[in-house]
């Protein structure tokens, strides 16, 4: 299925070879991760540093329809021909790729039809090649360390600050919760003070990873194969024994390709790429630990109590919060889970040059496959204050749970291809006719996706004339059983231009289009994808009693339709353009690739806000979004060379802004409050201008009469004052205005190069990202006290006004006054949350040395010394503490160093 | 050479396999029901039904739509307007909005007109396609069918009520209709409603009771004819109320600017007729009810005075007896416990469980003074005007002397209250029914109100319910159409009917005859027995707007209101506890004309189709 060499060379694609990847990034030994600022086009947004985590959100161009999920990946990903997973390429070897090649304009997406709109990650594998077996061994190992921490307050500056928010609850008299002697225990280290992060999390975490490779063959036979090991350990600060574990990941890899000519026109070719997943953890959500660890107080208990006598384990805990951070590292036990995943390819190619000359079929036959299986030891443990049990929790030894599996899925496709690659005088010729058949059979846990099927009938014509002047016509007719007869089958057609100007300068235009299935958001509750949405679903729901008696849990359940079902559904339209260059200057030492593309989305599937309500379904979905998405992305290198040093500068640009057109909102009272006509997922909320102050209120407390009033909760000095937009004297829905673009960036510019000079080798990323905000009310830790939560620093700015406790901090506030509580009036959605979030990180900095034997059995030998993350740029790091890639307060982000050898036989 | 043609065959079967669509039929799905299965059998079909009765009826009651938090009570001033999270407690202080709430609910306005539609297209879908189900009976599909234009008419009813005209929907929903159409005219949406209950009347059976051979009372709490019935009384009564039938709309009564059609909030004119109409729909549904067992618990007898405890007896029984002969339509308290603890011990009703949120239920002085003494004389009630709380003897011999209803829905401290005799649950000393406070400053000061419990909390429908701690909430009940019928008789000009059913119920409570003849005495009469008798029905709120009545914003829905509070010694409930009691401020309500009628939603108003009503 992949374009062909001739079909690139119009194309705007570039490939990365897998040679430049980086063999293992610890900061993410996800490989997805590892893809960050190395291919022009591609968003690489990094989620957690925890070990064995999912794919990173990864964006071709941007986003080009909200029917994505910042969750799910809606780009395709291809390996060797066949559709897989992400899951499948999370923890690939950078070892057993030959390429990875990001497919994002009309002209590359013209054969993938319904799974081309939101671009395509191609990748190749690695061959055998005809000679000597060649074998490399490769192997490092080093330390993560936790960056960018953020702890909560210890007791005594917490107890100060609840004092503050307890006051402003109870009428704004001064009346501690923490009388005097409680606040001098805390300050001078006699009271309750527990460092809830350091007790849960290390300072440094070990890594190590091997593999081998090799490669060889005859003209008969070739062969490749790559054996992986990794082992990472996480942050969690508790050993692995019988009794718990460390959050870890290993990986054991395994892929052999084989090509076997067997006559003159028969090519088999044999991939199996497989890999098993162990990953292990306590018995307990990582995200919930980290969430208690971020919100529990520190003087709400001590780790352990004292006065109980519990013969098993003795942890305090209590009703409210019964989850002791320790606890859950030592009390509940650990779980493993281990995935399988597999991807194996059978292709026959025959070569039929015997009845044309260039023509040749292929027929292919795919089967993936993925399963999790999980095993836990768990134990329960009581919950003490004081010698007394707090909840219903007791003690108990450790149990062995047993076996169960946690997902299986199966995937399988075939395709053929017929295909002639002709010359005829100066014209050049490239056609493929391609059928491509997928059954998806998943797992149950996703209620409606867990089957899904398409058919793929695709072909191209290219034609390059005298090598100056290229053009290609391309089409997809993609049928969908997401969709009703009649709507199944969609044709997409392409066509491409390309027109070399001189020997350096290329022009390159393409137009057509391309669909897509998934429909992410909107889908509310119903899990369908977007798929199946004609057929009209009913749902159990709700009940009714009748007869004479109570009937609590045994009425008659109601049943009501799910949503209202159309067979007029179809898929989301992409309409691509692209125009660009490719042009070398400085003799070839300065590379420079540029496009400017263009998306026009229509029919994105779109939960229909504004059918009335008398229609009586609140989810009815009609294809009536619109959207459109443009920008520039250009690549630069140069490369030079002076004596015995060599190196290469590069750099990546992608700037890419969307605009929804249309997407099915209730128009609003006033212009300014929509959403539609700014890019998906922008900020939109109230304009902060300040703090009530003690002048805005009468002498009753009730807000003077000049004041516009909030209808979100009554007010108080020191909340947050927002700016009544439409001046009706009210704040509230209709004083909406747009605050800062989503929470992806706009302009990513990454750059780095790479020398060498006498057998040193020295490489440097940096990645750099502008444009996109984070809104600090996503995260607990901007809300003290809320739900028996702790505070931060930041709460120290608190609005506060207590003269009797020498409290005033009215002109240098820089937070809101303080609740305990929820407050649906600062806590909503202003200006004075959203932040933008710009920065530069060094990414990865390599330095090797490489020793050559000429003659002996060991070709050559390659000592490193690595490093991830190594600083960081931001103002979101610098004023809010969080950093900026991972964008939340939880798991750390990592920074690592490792060290390796690599031998060459 | 064989091979070409091998794979050639190939492609070609691959081509062939999708040419005939089978292969993208869609594949099996878990966890879904088709259409075609549902009305294939009983029991789905039945659930359809079933899910509409839940969302339909539910509407005006706690965790039913809008109000969910909170009760129609607390708007009409009855009861407490709640803790401040409630949606009632914003109503009454800040009156209703049209946007959604910080949570993104809609609690702006006591109902959410967007809820209705689910349960108008659900009842459309099973008018359609119950035929085609093979397990019902052909009686069994007209009695369903009955029960979905019922529950169409009891919606419809309700918007009429509370925004006059709205759209007019006649089918199932179906995305290629067109469906954008404006709001019908209030005259229109009378005539459909009634139509519909025509629909409903000539289907549904007269009682569930054995409908099916040996079923007993499975199926009691349906709606029957008597419903439809009730329905047709109640809508034709709202129809001829001042509100929609005058002379002029509300809206130029009140200075209220409105650019859309007037008719879609004011049936045009005022006709007389529309009073006869509603009587004569009145007069049928008593015949009915005598012919089927429904029927007002009246020991004495038409023309006589019950005794005290007669009184008590018939009062606590016709509100509470489940199924009972006064109740024509009840709410089945579902399955879902949530409801069910927010119905019940949650907000305002049962008063037997101790929950947390009973203490903001109180009844408020204002309504208290409505309720007279055995004899239908005034009492003398404590007024923000004195000076010094009064002494808790006052308090007891006004408990001592208060009329029966009093006694049955109200529990009071230290005199308890009379509706489970000798039940230790129900006259709990560590219950807390009044506003309590042993600080002697505050009462000295009587400054606000210790809000909240006030005199007493409710306890009406728990009528000698013992350990029962759920109740049904009666959607229909014979007593309110007597005193509708009082009612319009009086505005017809026939004071002799009109008195006699007033009496009636007067005589049943205990109370003896009025024979006021003045048509405007009369009428405010009618207004405060009707207030009295259907005290937390659901149905002040919407009488007193219907009725433009005078002192709607000053004395009922809007205005100060005042607390009782108690000073003691101890917090035991016995009168030798109590030491002094007074009368305090506590909110002002809030209340503007254009409340006569509810909002719409902002949002949907903002689909450009429908007309706001004025003045929002």
């Amino acid at each position: 299925m992949k374009t062909q060499s001739t079909f690139k060379a119009i194309a705007a694609a570039l490939a990365l070879a897998g040679s430049s990847l980086p063999v293992y990034s610890q900061d993410n030994a996800n490989f997805t991760a590892s893809l960050a600022g190395r291919l022009p086009g591609l968003t690489v947004i990094t989620r957690d540093a925890i070990p064995g985590s999912g794919s990173a959100r990864m964006l071709i161009r941007g986003i080009g329809s909200y029917a994505e999920s910042p969750d799910v990946n809606t780009l395709k990903i291809y390996v060797d021909g066949f559709e897989v997973k992400s899951d499948y390429i999370d923890y690939i070897s950078a070892e057993e790729i030959e390429s990875v090649q990001i497919l994002k304009d009309a002209s590359e997406l013209a054969l993938y039809g319904m799974n081309g709109a939101n671009g395509v990650i191609y990748i190749t594998t690695k061959r055998g090649s005809v000679g000597a077996p060649k074998i490399n061994f490769r192997s490092s190992g080093g330390v993560s360390t936790p960056i960018n921490v953020v702890k909560p307050l210890g007791s005594y500056d917490y107890a100060r600050l609840y004092n503050q928010a307890w006051a402003n609850d109870n009428g704004r008299e001064w009346d501690p919760y923490y009388d005097l002697d409680a606040m001098n225990a805390y300050k001078n280290g006699t009271g309750v003070d527990v460092d809830w992060y350091d007790e849960v999390f290390r300072s440094a975490a070990p890594y190590a990873d091997a593999n081998l490779s090799i490669r060889g063959g005859s003209e008969l036979a070739k062969y490749n194969v790559v054996l992986d090991y990794a082992n990472q350990q996480g942050f969690l600060n508790v050993r692995n024994t019988d009794r718990t574990h460390n959050a870890s990941f290993a990986k054991y890899g395994v892929r052999t390709n084989l090509d076997m000519k067997l006559n003159q026109i028969l090519t088999v070719s044999m991939d199996l790429g497989g890999r098993l997943e162990d990953r292990a953890r306590p018995n307990y959500s990582l995200y919930s630990l980290v969430n208690d660890v971020m919100s529990y107080p520190s003087n709400i208990y001590p780790i352990f109590d004292e006065l109980s006598t519990d013969p098993i384990i003795n942890l305090s805990g209590t009703a409210v919060h019964p989850n002791n951070p320790v606890g859950s590292l030592i009390g509940l036990g650990w779980t493993t889970s281990r995935t399988k995943v597999m991807q194996a390819n059978f292709k026959f190619k025959e070569d039929l040059s015997s009845l044309l000359e260039g023509l040749y079929l292929q027929e292919g036959f795919s089967f993936y496959s993925k399963t999790i299986g999980n095993t836990a030891k768990t134990s329960t443990y009581a919950r003490y204050i004081g010698g007394v049990p707090q909840t219903a929790d007791v003690s108990t030894y450790l149990r062995s749970q047993g076996y169960w599996s946690s997902g299986k899925e199966r995937w399988m496709q075939g395709n053929v291809i017929l295909g002639w690659n002709g010359k005829m005088d100066e014209n050049v010729f490239d056609a493929q006719l391609s059928a491509h058949i997928s059954d998806f059979n998943g797992t149950g846990s996703q209620f409606y996706n867990w089957k899904y099927r398409y058919i793929n009938y695709a072909g191209r014509l290219a034609w390059i004339y005298d090598d100056r002047i290229d053009a290609a016509l391309g089409f997809s007719l993609f049928g969908s059983d997401a969709y009703a007869p009649g709507h199944r089958y969609v044709f997409y057609p392409t066509v491409s231009l390309g027109w070399k100007l001189t020997d350096d300068v290329k022009l390159r235009a393409s137009a057509g289009l391309t669909g897509a299935t998934e429909a992410y958001v909107g889908i509310e509750g119903l899990e369908t994808d977007g798929r199946y949405l004609y057929k009209q679903y009913y749902t159990w729901t709700g009940s009714f009693v009748t007869g004479m008696g109570p009937n609590f849990g045994g009425g008659v359940s109601g049943i009501r339709p799910l949503y209202s079902g159309s067979e007029d559904l179809t898929a989301e339209r992409s309409l691509k353009a692209n125009v660009g260059a490719d042009a070398r200057f400085f003799e070839g030492k300065l590379n420079l690739t540029a496009d400017y593309f263009l998306d026009l989305r229509t029919g994105i599937l779109t939960l229909d806000r504004t059918l009335m309500d008398y229609y009586g379904a609140k989810t009815a979905y009609t294809n009536l979004g619109r959207m459109l998405n443009h920008g520039l992305d250009a690549s630069l290198v140069w490369t030079d060379k002076k004596g015995e040093f060599s190196y290469s500068l590069f750099s990546n640009i992608l700037f890419a802004r969307n605009t929804v057109l249309e997407m099915g909102e209730v128009g609003p009272k006033y212009p300014y409050n929509a959403v539609t006509g700014h890019p998906y997922g922008s900020r939109m909320g109230l304009e902060c201008v300040g703090f009530y102050e003690l002048k805005d209120f009468d002498l009753d407390g009730e807000l003077q009469m000049t004041e516009a009033i909030p209808l979100f909760g009554s007010v108080q000095p020191g909340d947050l004052k927002y700016k009544d937009q439409d001046g009706d004297g009210y704040i509230d829905d209709t004083d909406i205005v747009w605050l800062g673009n989503p929470s992806y960036p706009m302009l990513t510019v990454d750059f780095g190069g790479q020398a060498e000079w006498l057998g040193f080798d020295l490489s440097v990323l940096f990645t750099s990202s502008f444009g996109s905000t984070v809104n600090l009310l996503d995260y607990s830790a901007w809300k003290p006290f809320l739900n028996y939560g702790t505070a931060f620093e930041w709460a120290k700015g608190a609005w506060a006004y207590y003269p009797e406790a020498q409290v005033d901090t009215r002109k240098s506030a820089t937070f809101p006054r303080l609740t305990t509580g929820q407050n649906d009036h600062n806590y909503r959605s202003s200006s004075f949350w959203v932040k933008n979030n710009n920065y530069l990180r060094l990414k990865n900095l390599e330095l090797g040395y490489t020793l050559k034997f000429a003659g002996s059995g060991v070709e050559k030998l390659r000592v490193y010394l690595s490093g991830q993350n190594l600083f960081t740029v931001s103002t979101l790091l610098w004023k809010y503490k969080m950093d900026p890639e991972t964008v939340n307060y939880g798991y750390p982000a990592a920074r690592s160093v490792c060290a390796g050898v690599q031998i060459s036989f | 050479m064989k091979k070409i043609l091998f794979f050639f065959f190939l492609f070609v079967t691959l081509a062939g396999v999708s040419s005939c669509d089978l292969f993208l039929e869609m594949p099996e799905v878990t966890g879904s029901v088709y259409k075609e299965d549902v009305f294939s059998n009983r029991k789905d079909t039945e659930g359809m039904l079933w899910r509409a009765y839940h969302r339909g009826l539910r509407e005006g009651l706690p965790e039913g739509w809008a109000i969910n938090h909170g009760t129609l009570a607390s708007l009409s001033g009855e009861i407490t307007r709640g803790y401040s999270w409630h949606a009632g407690y914003n109503l009454v202080v800040n009156g209703p909005s049209t946007v959604l709430d910080a949570s993104g609910q809609f609690q702006g306005a006591p109902a959410n007109f967007n809820e209705n539609w689910e349960v108008i297209r659900a009842c459309w879908l099973i008018i359609q396609n119950i035929d085609s189900c093979p397990e019902l009976s052909a009686e069994m599909k007209e009695y369903m069918k009955g029960e979905a234009y019922g529950l169409i008419a009891y919606r419809y009813m309700g918007m009429f009520q509370r925004w006059g005209g709205v759209p007019i929907v006649r089918q199932a929903n179906n995305m290629s209709d067109n469906i954008q159409f404006p709001r019908a005219t209030a005259k229109e949406t009378l005539d459909f409603t009634l139509e519909m209950i025509n629909e409903a009347y000539t289907r549904l059976p007269d009682t569930w009771f054995d409908i099916e051979p040996g079923c007993g009372d499975k199926w009691e709490g349906r709606l029957t004819k008597g419903a439809a019935l009730a329905m047709k009384a109640r809508v034709l009564t709202f129809a001829s109320r001042p509100l929609f039938n005058a002379t002029q709309p509300y809206t130029r009564e009140f200075g209220i600017p409105f650019q859309g059609d007037e008719n879609l909030i004011w049936l045009g004119g005022y006709d007389e007729q529309r009073y006869k109409d509603a009587i004569a729909a009145h007069l049928a549904l008593i015949d009915w009810g005598k012919a089927h067992g429904k029927h007002l618990i009246f020991t004495a007898g038409e023309g006589n005075r019950n005794t005290f405890e007669q009184a008590i007896e018939d009062y606590g029984n016709g509100v509470s007896q489940l199924n009972g002969p006064e109740i024509i339509l009840a709410f089945k308290i579902e399955s879902d416990q949530q409801v069910y603890n927010n119905m019940t011990e949650g907000y305002n009703w049962s008063a037997y469980v101790d929950a947390g949120e009973r203490s903001q239920r109180g009844v408020l002085t204002n309504f208290v003074r409505l309720y007279r003494d055995v004899d239908g004389g005034e009492i003398d009630w404590p007024t923000t005007e004195e000076d010094a709380p009064r002494p808790i003897s006052d308090f007891a011999a006004n408990i001592d002397k208060i009329e029966p209803r009093f006694r049955v829905d109200i529990c009071v401290p230290g005199k308890f209250g009379r509706s489970n005799d000798g039940d230790s649950n129900w006259n709990d000393a560590i219950w807390y029914m009044g506003s309590l406070t042993s600080d002697a400053a505050i009462a000295a000061s009587m400054a606000r109100a210790i809000e909240g419990r006030s005199i007493g909390v409710p306890t009406k429908f728990y009528y000698k319910a013992g350990a029962r701690r759920w109740f049904e909430f009666p959607l229909f009940r014979l007593a309110e159409n007597y005193l509708n019928l009082a009612e319009a008789y009086n505005e017809t000009g026939d004071t002799e009917n009109a008195l006699k059913y007033l009496n009636i119920i007067r005589n049943r409570a205990g109370l003896p005859s009025v024979s006021e003849t003045d048509k405007a005495k009369l009428r405010e009469l009618i207004v405060r027995e009707k207030a009295l008798e259907c005290f937390e029905e659901n149905q002040r709120y919407f009488d007193v707007k219907h009725w433009k009545h005078p002192d709607i914003g000053t004395k009922i829905l809007g205005g100060p209101k005042t607390e009782i509070s108690f000073l003691c010694i101890d917090n035991n409930n016995t009168m030798a506890g109590l030491v002094s009691y007074w009368d305090a401020y506590s909110y002002t309500a809030y209340w503007h004309p254009k409340w006569f009628l509810e909002p719409f939603r902002q949002d949907e108003v903002n689909k450009g189709i429908i007309v706001q009503n004025p003045g929002y």
